[in-house]
């Protein structure tokens, strides 16, 4: 009797503790399903439509503003990018901010995204990317641009804010202004805030010794010579980087110095049709174009259209260009002031031939190394590292300077373009071949560093 | 009847399906009308360069007349103007015809072929 009790309390004890498992188990299911419902899309899950779209204002903006030229556009777009990656970092699996890994950044306080609340990161990134376009530009900003960056900016709130709750909107919006905000104030102490107001940095004296750059036109003194001295992102980017020392500087027929000032003037008077045009379409003259720097963000921004990238990606990729171009920059002028080398064209009239005239116009500051390959050496490492294995094999077209007047020109290695970036500058005639040698070496090592040094998120799609 | 009435629906559903499926982007066409744009792009470009070239005669001329200096940066500062003007819509149409018409690669580069012997023929190239 009493085992019979026993066996009916147990099997009624087991039938409940089943009973009980079940709906403990149901209500852990739904209380996990409610709590992941409570998290915010990821960044993969947004479409990069709008953040492609102000890149193209950017290049506008850079053609049509006063006082961008390379390195100060490379820096806009610099700063825009780690703006617009941080807006939108936390929802990227695995991502960790650049905060505590930038040069000087620690020291800025970055908002932090409010536990257990929901944020929309597209809407972030464009209230964050609008407002640093609108610092970057600043004081010279056209009322036209303004009025462009303003109406991109609202035209996809309203979009990105489509069927969104109210306060995931306005936290959104609001996170990502802070971010600009902070970023913003991070930028003001590298050392190059405002230069476009004063882009030849003024006074400035060129040493007066035989191998130093004089002036190759109208503008007498040379571009920013203390942009070396800004802030880098990375600071291995200067100490690890510096070309070394040039070949010295001699008039003497059998010296290695008039050895490559005559590959200039032989590869300027045999030029085919294929180099001159190779010479002028990487030309990116600014204020005819966004110069060199948003050349390369051109090609990128076409690559992502091309892969469909998401938000996330597409993020990822513009941070990473960001800080290889502001670097190369950087890197690249603290060069040219070490050195101050005088052009081939100054150094051919003089020393070989009186009449001898360049393809394209020089640019006005010293030789070595060459601006082009630098920025383009560091920005095919980014596209290798983005959309090949390493390898940097990528069958691509770059359409970007059909705008310009210029057939498309397709290139199967992103290495491969780079070259062809660099030899342009020697097709030029402005340019000695070492400039581009060394200038892409720097370029790549600058490029490897930004893949290498910072915590990047990995299978980002 | 209704049987054939519906053979004759599925029928028609799969000409149009294939047909839709294999219907190619009229690359000709489209690189033929685009043309007349970049016509003006390269003729802008090729005349940045000679303007300049003539700025770099006159800048490295040291008995240079200040008056055809100053005429010569009025022509270059509107001839950058009409080319960023015509940089943008040419950016704009093709933007437009990337999304909506040649969304393969292979496409685009039939397309810029297509370009480069439409412009030939046209004889808007200086070299």
């Amino acid at each position: 009797m009493i085992s019979n009790i026993l066996k009916f309390t147990y099997s009624k004890n087991l039938a409940a503790s089943i009973i009980l498992s079940f709906l403990a188990l149901i209500l852990f299911d739904s209380c996990t399903k409610d709590s992941s419902d409570q998290l915010s899309k990821t960044t993969e899950e947004y479409s990069a439509d709008f953040i492609l779209s102000y890149y193209d204002q950017i290049c506008k903006t850079v053609k049509t503003t006063q006082g961008f030229f390379p390195p100060q556009a490379a820096r806009a777009y610099g700063y825009i990018g780690i703006a617009q990656y941080e807006a939108v970092v936390n929802g990227i699996e695995n991502a960790k901010s650049l905060q505590n890994q930038l040069n000087g950044f620690a020291s800025f306080q970055l908002p932090t995204p409010i536990q257990g609340e929901l944020y929309n990161w597209a809407i972030a990134s464009n209230a964050a990317t609008a407002r640093m376009m609108k610092y970057m530009f600043d004081k010279n900003l056209t009322p036209a641009n303004r009025l462009k960056i303003d109406s991109l900016e609202i035209f996809y709130h309203n979009q990105l804010s489509a069927g969104e709750e109210v306060s995931i909107v306005s936290r959104s919006q609001a996170y990502g202004q802070n971010i600009a905000d902070v970023v913003y104030n991070y930028s003001k102490t590298d050392g190059g805030h405002e230069s476009y107001l004063d882009p030849f940095q003024l006074p400035y004296s060129v040493p007066s010794d035989p191998f130093c750059w004089v002036p190759t036109g109208a503008i007498t003194t040379p571009l920013s010579p203390r942009w070396g001295n800004n802030r880098p992102f990375l600071t291995s980017n200067i100490q690890k980087v510096q070309p070394p020392q040039h070949m010295a500087f001699s008039v003497a027929t059998n010296s290695e110095f008039y050895k490559e000032a005559m590959i200039v003037y032989n590869t300027v008077t045999n030029n085919t049709s294929e180099q001159i045009e190779i010479a002028k379409y990487w030309a990116d003259d600014p204020f005819a174009t966004c110069t060199p720097a948003g050349h390369t963000f051109n090609i990128l921004a076409q690559i992502l259209k091309e892969e469909r990238a998401t938000l996330a990606k597409s993020s990822l990729a513009f941070a990473k260009m960001s800080l290889a171009e502001n670097d190369a920059f950087i890197s690249c002028w603290k060069g040219k002031y070490d050195y101050i080398l005088i052009r081939p064209v100054s150094y051919i009239q003089k020393y070989i031939d009186a009449n001898f005239k360049t393809v394209i116009g020089t640019p006005p500051f010293p030789a070595y190394t060459s601006g082009h390959s630098c920025e383009m050496g560091a920005g095919s490492r980014i596209l290798s590292s983005l959309f090949t294995n390493g390898s940097g094999d990528y069958q691509f077209t770059d359409y970007s300077q059909l705008q310009y007047g210029f057939f498309a020109r397709s290139y199967s290695n992103f290495e491969e373009m780079a070259q062809e970036c660099a030899d342009s500058r020697l097709y030029g005639g402005i340019h000695y071949p070492i400039d581009n040698s060394k200038g892409l070496q720097v370029g790549k090592a600058i490029g490897d560093n930004v893949n290498k040094e910072i915590i990047w998120p990995l299978f980002v799609r | 009847m209704a049987a054939f009435c519906t053979m004759k629906k599925y029928y028609l559903f799969m000409i149009l399906f294939i047909i839709s499926c294999t219907q190619k982007v009229n690359v000709v066409e489209l690189a033929e009308q685009f043309a007349e744009l970049e016509c003006k792009a390269i003729m802008l470009k090729d005349k940045r360069y000679v303007l300049a070239d003539r700025l770099r005669e006159i800048e490295m001329d040291t008995v240079t007349n200040r008056k055809e200096l100053d005429s010569l940066n009025k022509i270059i500062i509107l001839t950058k103007q009409e080319s960023l003007s015509l940089a943008d819509s040419i950016k704009t149409q093709l933007d437009d015809l990337f999304t909506h018409h040649l969304k393969d690669p292979s496409d685009r580069v039939a397309f810029n072929n297509h370009l480069r012997k439409v412009i030939e023929t046209k004889g808007c190239m200086l070299h």
